[in-house]
């Protein structure tokens, strides 16, 4: 991996880890989903998790510690988008599809906590987690469905031409 | 026009789905339950019966009858349990049972089931015992 590449990962951490502390105020509203989709779409696999752990760690860190209680499902998680990305979703630029996946991630990534949760508070009946998540959880996926609706096309734009010095043939204006 | 029609059409199912699972349990109109508390040492430090109306909320008789400490923001215990968050408050301390939450939290039982919701979730039942246990984080809870 060249420097430019392992600097641009950095700053897109960077930019991460910023919106999620601005944000922090409004509980599972933030610009994650849009941002990652779109460094996945711009960074090769194997970059985009290095990313993707790096962000973790960062973050988890400044939460407090790297309680693998935590770190392990986010990770899990977050890693989904890479590798959904360039499975079936097939490296697809189409706004609505890309929403409908960010809608559906904002479910998965809470179910990703269960077993974790279980184990740590002793509790083997997962309908209480289940439950007390579904509100975080709908607005984690109403926030990944309209972010990405609307910013996905215009700020991969703007990024892929920081990036590449021209504007992308293959997203549409 | 289209774009801003499916984000309208997504946008009011999804403030619909939040408001419907956000809204609390019904009563009923009146009657009486049981409350217990049980400290670290599983022992049972409060025990009463006590009568509700429909208007009245579990965590309405707990402050009633109880010294309550709620969790803040930092989930730190506090007196304010004003401050109701998605999920309704989290009780971290009634009267001398005190927890911090990341190593011990209370656990609400009814009758003797597990409570799939929190505090400001569960429904005034008649009859009904609502057991408030000190619980380990991390032990085997069941």
């Amino acid at each position: 991996m060249s420097t430019r590449r392992m600097l641009m990962i950095a700053t897109a951490i960077s930019i991460l880890i910023v919106q999620e502390y601005v944000l922090m105020i409004l509980p599972n509203v933030q610009f994650t989903i849009v941002l990652l989709i779109i460094f996945v779409s711009l960074f090769t696999f194997e970059e985009s998790i290095a990313l993707i752990t790096g962000y973790v760690c960062i973050d988890m860190s400044l939460l407090g510690g790297l309680n693998p209680m935590y770190v392990i499902p986010m990770l899990y998680a977050w890693w989904l988008i890479p590798i959904s990305y360039h499975t079936f979703l097939r490296r697809t630029n189409s706004e609505l599809k890309l929403a409908l996946f960010a809608m559906g991630f904002g479910f998965v990534y809470g179910w990703m906590f269960l077993p974790f949760k279980m184990l740590e508070q002793g509790i083997w009946n997962p309908l209480p987690y289940l439950i007390a998540d579904i509100p975080y959880e709908i607005i984690m996926s109403m926030t990944g469905f309209i972010t990405v609706y609307w910013l996905y096309v215009p700020l991969r734009r703007v990024l892929f031409t920081v990036m590449h010095g021209h504007v992308p043939v293959d997203v549409k204006s | 026009m289209k774009k801003l029609t499916i984000s309208l059409v997504v946008l009011i199912l999804g403030v619909s789905s939040f408001l419907f699972f956000s809204s609390p349990n019904e009563n009923d109109e009146t009657g009486s339950i049981t409350i217990v508390v049980i400290n670290e040492l599983e022992e049972t430090v409060y025990h009463e019966e006590l009568v509700f109306n429909q208007e009245d909320t579990l965590f309405d008789l707990l402050d009633e009858h109880l010294t309550v400490m709620c969790a803040n923001a930092s989930y730190q215990a506090s007196e304010q349990c004003n401050n109701v968050n998605i999920n309704g408050r989290i009780i971290l301390g009634l009267d001398d049972v005190e927890t911090d939450w990341y190593h011990s939290f209370i656990a609400i039982y009814v009758n003797d089931e597990y409570s799939e919701y929190g505090i400001d979730g569960i429904a005034l039942i008649d009859d009904t015992e609502y057991r408030f246990e000190y619980t380990v984080v991390g032990g085997d809870n069941e």
